[in-house]
């Protein structure tokens, strides 16, 4: 059973070993260096406790001085070529995880929030990059250390070795228990973080509210158990670590304490010489860390487990393609009507269905109008029709062909589907257009027919800088009714034989509504439009009635008239919506 | 907008603004004297540490004398644990100092951030300006704790060291002398460098989380336009950017770290070449003398290794203490000192009122006139964008700035404070806003002198207090976020009985547009029935029977007066408000 990790492991690090490679020799060259330079200065000190005479010695501080600059530059390649290999490991997991998250069903997808996913992509993945990379110099680092220094050191006298190694063991158990303790506080502050980040964004988000409603106490004092929280976890953090670092001073210093007075006693007996003395001194100081770094390895290799499980969480999930059974290529069958859809039922859950029993078909260049208060399921049959959701009852056919036997991407391409939300990006005007297209391969011809058809060329023109300006939180705001209609547009640049519009132009305005619809009425495909306005639906073919998930009824525009004006009143019986062009949004979509 | 810049370099911070903390931290002045005041002895000890070494071995082990190397190891070992406590000691006071200022100065800045007029408000976004509160109290805390204090006394343990080797030989100790200027040149290069390419990879971290989360928000959009492709492909290119500049960050690490090591190999050499030349000269320089002196340089170097990174974080702090400091500068309030007196009820009075906001061109009001009397109740009806909340704005004081008067009991507002002002109005907002805690406690939100009688007679005039009741503890019951354990009716009547709470003089009413179900809807209209013959009441109307109710309607139109009189005038007159009437309720062409 190989576990996330190994997986992960063999898959991004081992191709790396080259780097893994190089970074050890070059680590090794460095140990060897290191601990030559305790070497000679050891001859030094003998010659001076001795008292001869140390002209000879001059060449040998000049060698010291030039293995210091080698070191300089082959511990910066050891350092480098294995830290290299983290961060290329970091990044090629981050573009397969989200690479991946893209094409997973959003209806699997949106059982984790956006929140937590970013954290899986940031968090996750940098604990895996801590481990393939600090964790592995740190091994290695013990390993070299253990074999050469500790062998150095042994040659020299193994019973002194022995005590001045055995109070690093004390201290590596006491890093090992800390360790946990410290990651638990740590947690907490981050946590209590997390949760004051929220209140307060929410709290200044609120401004006009709060002062409206003189709450400043009352927002204050929920502020505060999260901040004290994040203050205790704090100090509490700060105790552990004062535990735990300065501890190696003291171990230090029973090392010491070992070596002064059991290597006194070899050098007054005279097994020993005073350089070794020094000599172990600057082994002591280089053993330190890394031994103190033992626990903190343990717990690298701690935290990169659940890490990789969590991101194996993700890209474990199946993709929409993988579900497609027989990925027939698109076939066209003449005579059959463009889209069928019969007897289609659809429910979350087994008590209540969405859906219930709908059939209707669209024919080539029809226009369809649905007409359907808010939960009657129109966001539901459009989310089924496109493949954003699945189905089990009924059957959906495009030209005649089954869509589950369809790639989802087929059928997003002969079906646009735009969002009752306009969905855009802090980018471009152009970037947001050819959102997945390649820019370069977008004419502006056709990026002016786009949106000169979506009625919002005029408002990009008025842009300081056209089609580059930037938009949305580093750039220029734009008006709900502006998002709405740029998002249409970047629909309209992509040629389709359906378009699905799902109550899209709800922001927009009176005059502005006039020409869209006009506009949209030229298309040459097929036109499913839902809408709560009469403008809009008195113009199409045929118009679908849906309440409850149930067609209640279907026909000319002025067959189901009455009906409609039944619901409507039924529905906003009390309220006089007096001239609001504001239309309630309730989005029954999968995710957002 | 106050954009920070963030390629502020490292010369523009100045060092002064370190002391701008002073007055936050003058509470916790004995944590910090006690802190501080640990840190020359530490200093002192590593100082004097090394030199029982050379004692130890001049006249205990090469005099072959073993009592006295026992003697001073011991003294060697004791001060080991003499500064294990005294850092400790420093450690805990000074940071706990430290994050209690932290503590007290993000209260202050939420708190100083919600009383800034709405106007700045509008021009923020909120998610940049929490970072103002979260993360940058982070980064100050961090560098505070780990970068400057510790290099407080990393710089004093170093002074201690050059003091010890001057004692032990002054002639070793010019080596000290002549690396010490290297040392610091390379450390200030190296965290300026550091501190840059930290920036950028910030800056780049932050723009590719920026993309994943909309990437994420628009998952739909992005397969529905099959751009799963194209948005990776986007991904990748932030991804290797945000790489390439940890990469460089990386590399600016290893290269210190390695030069401050390879120094210090490079300073051993140079000690020796010093001793052997120093030694023929007759110096007479001991063995105990050099393993001391090694032991001066080992420790002279470790802090050193880390104080690039160390100075880095410094400059953290310095960008984040200015970003708080501007915002808790900021005074955009609106103005007025002086308290409300107002009698049990009041009128309103409108004269000429023309108000644009700071940015937008246009005049949203027009000169508005109208007056409500003492006790009536004016309905203000129109379209989105006729300017009805901004009369309740200007009214409740949350912006200033505008031409005309605004008479209270014939009185202007102008010279009021603006939350005294508020606390004379009882004020029911558009969206309801409910919080995690009792019914009592949504309430009152925290003002103060309200009893629970006040509480219960609000409720009872409203009949809210009929479900409170029936509620499990009834005015002490936990209300969950946003309401949530509460049907929308009953969130509604809580933030009704809110406002009438303490007798305010004016009632100021939002009306929800959203619809509801038909039991809620009766039950509001009650209340709204009730709130109405009150006292004097202005209310942003949806509902046709809320209106009917009113002495007096205000028909708005871009942001001027068209109609105004009782709703039977107005019928009469059949105007604009007689032609919305008769569209009665069914309005899905309301247009």
């Amino acid at each position: 059973m190989t576990t996330p990790l190994k997986r992960l492991g063999r898959k991004y690090a081992a191709p790396q070993w080259r780097w893994y490679l190089g970074g050890t020799v070059a680590l090794i060259i460095t140990n060897i260096i290191v601990l030559e330079i305790p070497q000679l200065a050891k001859k030094v000190i003998n010659a001076l406790a001795a008292g001869t005479p140390l002209d000879s010695f001059t060449t040998l501080s000049l060698a010291i001085i030039g293995l210091g600059l080698a070191q300089v530059l082959i511990r910066t390649t050891s350092r480098m070529m294995i830290f290299w290999p983290g961060r290329a490991l970091e990044a090629a997991v981050k573009d397969d995880v989200f690479s991946h998250m893209l094409r997973v069903p959003s209806s699997l997808l949106s059982r984790f929030s956006i929140g937590d996913l970013t954290s899986r992509l940031n968090n996750d993945i940098t604990q895996l990059r801590i481990f393939f990379a600090f964790g592995a110099l740190q091994v290695l680092n013990v390993i070299f250390i253990s074999i050469f220094t500790v062998s150095k050191m042994a040659s020299i006298d193994p019973i002194l070795t022995a005590l001045a190694i055995s109070p690093m063991i004390p201290m590596l158990l006491l890093t090992k228990f800390m360790m946990p303790r410290l990651y638990k506080s740590m947690r907490e502050s981050t946590e209590a973080m997390g949760r004051l980040t929220g209140k307060i964004s929410e709290t200044f988000s609120q401004a006009h509210v709060i002062q409206t409603m003189n709450a400043h106490g009352a927002m204050m004092s929920r502020i505060t158990p999260d901040n004290d929280a994040i203050f205790e976890a704090n100090v509490r953090t700060i105790w552990i670590r004062t535990l735990i670092w300065p501890v190696m001073i003291i171990l230090m210093g029973l090392s010491q304490f070992a070596t002064l007075a059991w290597g006194g006693r070899q050098i007054i007996a005279g097994h020993l010489s005073v350089g070794d003395i020094m000599a172990f001194n600057i082994y002591i100081g280089m053993l330190t860390f890394p031994f103190a770094s033992l626990g903190i390895i343990l717990n690298v290799y701690q935290r990169a487990k659940p890490a990789s499980e969590r991101l194996e969480d993700i890209s474990g999930l199946a993709k929409e393609d993988d579900a497609t059974q027989s990925l027939s290529p698109a076939r066209r069958l003449d005579g059959e009507p463009l889209l069928e859809v019969s007897h289609l039922s659809f429910s979350w859950t087994d008590d209540r269905r969405v859906l219930d029993d709908i059939s209707f078909t669209l024919c080539q260049g029809e226009r369809l109008g649905i007409y359907g208060s808010i939960g009657s399921g129109k966001s539901t049959l459009f989310n089924i029709i496109t493949r954003l959701l699945s189905y089990k009852e009924g059957s959906i056919k495009l030209r005649g062909q089954n869509i589950l036997e369809m790639r989802p991407s087929a059928v997003r391409k002969s079906i646009a589907y735009g969002l009752q939300q306009p969905l855009l990006f802090s980018e471009s005007v152009r970037s947001n257009l050819c959102l997945g297209l390649d820019e370069e391969q977008v004419s502006l011809y056709e990026l002016e027919r786009c949106t000169k058809q979506a009625q919002v060329y005029d408002d990009i023109m008025r842009l300081p800088e056209t089609w580059d300006t930037l938009i949305g939180e580093k750039g220029i705001k734009l008006s709900g009714g502006q998002k709405q209609r740029l998002a249409l547009a970047r629909l309209l640049l992509r040629p389709a034989e359906i378009i699905i519009l799902d109550d899209v132009i709800s922001a927009v305005d009176h005059d502005t509504e006039h020409r869209l619809i006009d506009s949209l009425l030229k298309t040459k495909a097929a036109l499913v439009i839902a809408s709560h306005r009469t403008s809009i639906l008195e113009p199409c073919d045929k118009v679908l009635v849906m309440k409850e998930g149930r067609i209640v009824s279907f026909g000319k525009f002025s067959e189901v008239r009455a009906l409609i004006e039944t619901i409507a009143s039924e529905e906003e019986a009390k309220s006089i919506d007096l001239g609001s062009k504001k239309s309630v949004h309730e989005s029954t979509e999968v995710r957002i | 907008m106050n954009k920070i810049d963030h390629k502020s370099s490292v010369g523009a911070l100045s060092f002064a603004s370190l002391f701008t903390l002073w007055p936050w931290l003058r509470p916790n002045k004995k944590l910090v004297l006690a802190g501080a005041s640990m840190m020359p002895v530490v200093a002192a000890i590593s100082m004097v540490q090394p030199l029982t070494v050379q004692r130890a071995i001049d006249e205990g082990i090469l005099k072959g004398n073993f009592s006295t190397t026992m003697n001073w190891a011991t003294a060697c070992l004791a001060l080991s644990l003499a500064s294990y406590i005294f850092s400790g000691v420093q450690s805990l006071t000074t940071s706990t100092a430290v994050h209690r200022m932290i503590r007290d100065m993000r209260t202050a800045l939420v708190s100083h951030v919600l009383r800034l007029a709405p106007a700045w408000h509008d021009h923020q976004i909120s998610g940049a300006l929490a970072t103002r509160a979260t993360s940058d109290f982070d980064t100050l805390s961090e560098s505070l704790n780990q970068g400057v204090l510790s290099s407080i006394i990393d710089i004093m343990v170093l002074g201690g060291c050059v003091i010890g080797m001057f004692i032990l030989s002054a002639k070793l100790a010019i080596v000290a002398v002549i690396v010490l200027p290297v040392i610091t040149w390379v450390v200030i290069w190296f965290s300026r460098k550091l501190n840059d390419s930290m920036l950028e990879s910030r800056r780049n971290l932050a723009s590719l989380n920026g993309f994943t989360q909309e990437a994420l928000t628009s998952l739909n959009a992005v397969k529905l336009l099959n751009a799963e492709p194209g948005v990776t492909k986007r991904f990748a290119q932030l991804n290797r950017k945000f790489r390439d500049a940890q990469l460089e960050n990386v590399y600016y690490d290893s290269l210190m770290f390695s030069t401050i090591d390879g120094i210090s190999s490079i300073t051993l050499g140079i000690v020796l070449f010093i001793a052997i030349k120093g030694t023929s000269l007759g110096d007479g320089l001991t063995a105990g003398i050099m393993v001391a002196f090694v032991q001066y340089v080992q420790q002279l170097f470790e802090p050193l290794k880390m104080l690039g990174t160390k100075m880095a974080m410094l400059q953290g702090a310095l960008t984040s203490i200015q970003r708080i400091q501007s915002l808790l500068g900021r005074s955009d309030f609106v103005p007025g000192d002086q308290p409300v007196k107002w009698p049990e009820t009041v009128g309103i009075r409108f004269e000429n009122v023309s108000f644009r906001y700071r940015d937008q061109g246009s005049l949203v009001l027009k000169n508005v006139t109208f007056d409500a009397p003492a006790g009536t109740s004016l309905a203000i009806i129109g379209s989105t964008g006729s300017g009805k909340s901004t009369i309740i704005k200007l009214l409740a004081k949350l912006y200033s700035g505008y031409e005309g008067s605004i008479l209270v009991g014939n009185q202007s507002i102008e010279p009021l404070r603006p939350d005294a002002v508020r606390a004379h109005m009882g004020i029911v907002p558009q969206d309801i806003v409910l919080f995690e805690g009792s019914i009592a406690f949504n309430m009152t939100l925290g003002r103060e002198g309200v009893t629970r009688a006040d509480i219960v007679d609000a409720c009872r005039l409203i009949g809210a207090d009929l479900f409170i009741e029936q509620l499990p503890g009834t005015y002490d019951f936990q209300v969950r976020e946003q309401g949530s354990n509460l049907s929308h009716g009953q969130r509604q009547l809580i933030v009704f009985a809110r406002a009438l709470i303490g007798k305010p003089p004016i009632v100021i009413l939002d009306e929800a547009t959203s619809s509801i179900d038909p039991q809620s809807e009766a039950l509001i209209q009650e209340a709204t029935k009730k709130i109405l013959q009150s006292r004097t009441v202005v209310v942003i109307a949806h509902r046709l029977e809320t209106i009917k109710r009113c002495d007096k309607v205000l028909v708005l139109e871009h942001g001027e007066v068209r109609e105004l009189g009782s709703p039977a005038e107005l019928i009469a007159k059949k105007g604009r408000y007689h032609e919305l009437v008769s569209l009665g309720g069914a309005h899905i062409s309301s247009q």
